[in-house]
């Protein structure tokens, strides 16, 4: 019969042999992964046209946020001072200033992430 | 179809009725209508289903994940991934509500794609509700962390003096811009395409009601609504995607400013 210190040491061993055939495993599968990517490259190709459409919208929305939010502020400035059309009239301008900024940003990160996305295909570990 | 419908020029069909709230249990808290009605039971369904998900698929715990776990497990490592990429280790305490946020927008434009169902995100005051949750929850964590320095945020480098006031301006309007922004793109990708999916069904009726040589034809729009439908699963997905990475790119400006 063994003693309770034997026993915990071999069962730590035997984790540790565990977590050794683990981590093989997962070399050989990731190994697997990547030339399975580089043969058929289809897939990550159709996920990228899909995005497409999410960017276009999101784009757009971005404009017509800053419009509105805009508009809203104008409306309130005037509700709340009085001077009926200039309030409106300008923050609607400035809105408009602020949709485009809006624009600029997200395509600008757009650009940035698709640029990270070409240098590193898919880094599991992708600690930052 | 009844006569009554040809009369009018309508299809029978309206592509609007879909979104209708009724109540189903009446409920008055001194005169404020409290009822719990058909959104309330579909969002109840989302948060069953992720709890369901999250808590009784998890429950076995195996080494080696079978269908649920595993679906389990990468929805929280996409999540997980997604705060670390675009936060960085600050962002590792946001991860419970970012994770909460993803999979009932998920989960709520999921459901919605069951026949008979309710798409609660398909409603602008649902999706409002939750961008000026995150927008308000956003602006008090950079104002907690940075004190007044988070008005920083508003004033960007190298600005010269006399620009100062237009550009603080407009960088405040696209501040403000942003719940609407979020809300108005999720709530307006659900509704556009379920109610052209009830258009396109409403083309079928008028067809075989027509009867004839234009029974034949009614195969073009089903064919139309096959392909859209798996269209409009993935932007289901896609705009849960965005809702949350948005809300992570906004928490990152708070935490880090820039």
């Amino acid at each position: 019969m063994k003693t309770p210190t034997e026993h915990t040491s071999d069962a730590s061993e035997e984790r540790s042999a565990d977590k050794a055939d683990l981590a093989a495993l997962d070399a050989k599968i990731r190994a697997h992964a990547k030339a399975h990517q580089q043969k058929n490259p289809e897939p990550a190709e159709t996920g990228r046209r899909s995005t497409a459409i999410g960017m276009a919208f999101r784009l757009s929305t971005e404009l017509v946020a800053g419009l509105v939010a805009g508009g809203i502020i104008g409306w309130i400035v005037d509700d709340q001072l009085g001077t009926k059309p200039w309030g409106l009239l300008t923050f609607f301008f400035l809105g408009m200033a602020a949709g485009i900024l809006n624009v600029f940003r997200t395509a600008q990160k757009l650009a940035a992430d698709a640029a990270a996305q070409v240098g590193k295909p898919d880094d599991p570990s992708g600690d930052k | 179809m009844s006569a009554a419908d040809q009369e009018s020029g309508g299809l029978g069909i309206d592509p609007m009725h879909q979104f209708e709230v009724h109540a189903i249990i009446p409920i008055n808290l001194g005169g404020i209508d409290a009822s719990f009605t058909n959104a309330s039971m579909w969002m109840v369904f989302a948060a069953v289903g992720i709890i369901g998900l999250t808590v009784f698929a998890m429950g076995g715990r195996a080494m080696v994940p079978g269908r649920w776990q595993s679906i389990a497990e990468m929805s929280y490592e996409f999540v997980a991934n997604m705060v670390r990429d675009n936060v960085g280790k600050a962002g590792q305490s946001y991860f419970p509500f970012i994770f909460t946020l993803f999979m009932f927008v998920l989960f709520s434009n999921m459901l919605g794609m069951l026949p008979y169902s309710f798409t609660t995100t398909s409603h602008i005051i649902v999706t409002f509700a939750l961008a000026l949750f995150i927008f308000l929850g956003v602006t008090i964590i950079g104002v907690v962390k940075h004190g007044f320095h988070f008005l920083s945020l508003f004033v960007p480098k190298g600005l010269p003096a006399v620009l100062l006031p237009l550009i603080v301006v407009i960088e405040l309007i696209s501040y403000f811009s942003r719940p609407i922004s979020l809300s108005v793109r999720l709530f307006a990708n659900m509704m556009a395409g379920h109610t052209m999916l009830k258009v396109f069904a409403g083309f079928v009726i008028g067809f075989l009601g027509a009867g004839g040589l234009f029974t034949g034809l009614a195969i073009a729009p089903i064919a139309f609504m096959v392909a859209f439908t798996g269209l409009e699963i993935l932007v289901a997905f896609l705009q849960a995607y965005v809702f949350a990475i948005l809300t992570c790119i906004y928490l990152n400006d708070a935490l880090h400013l820039h």
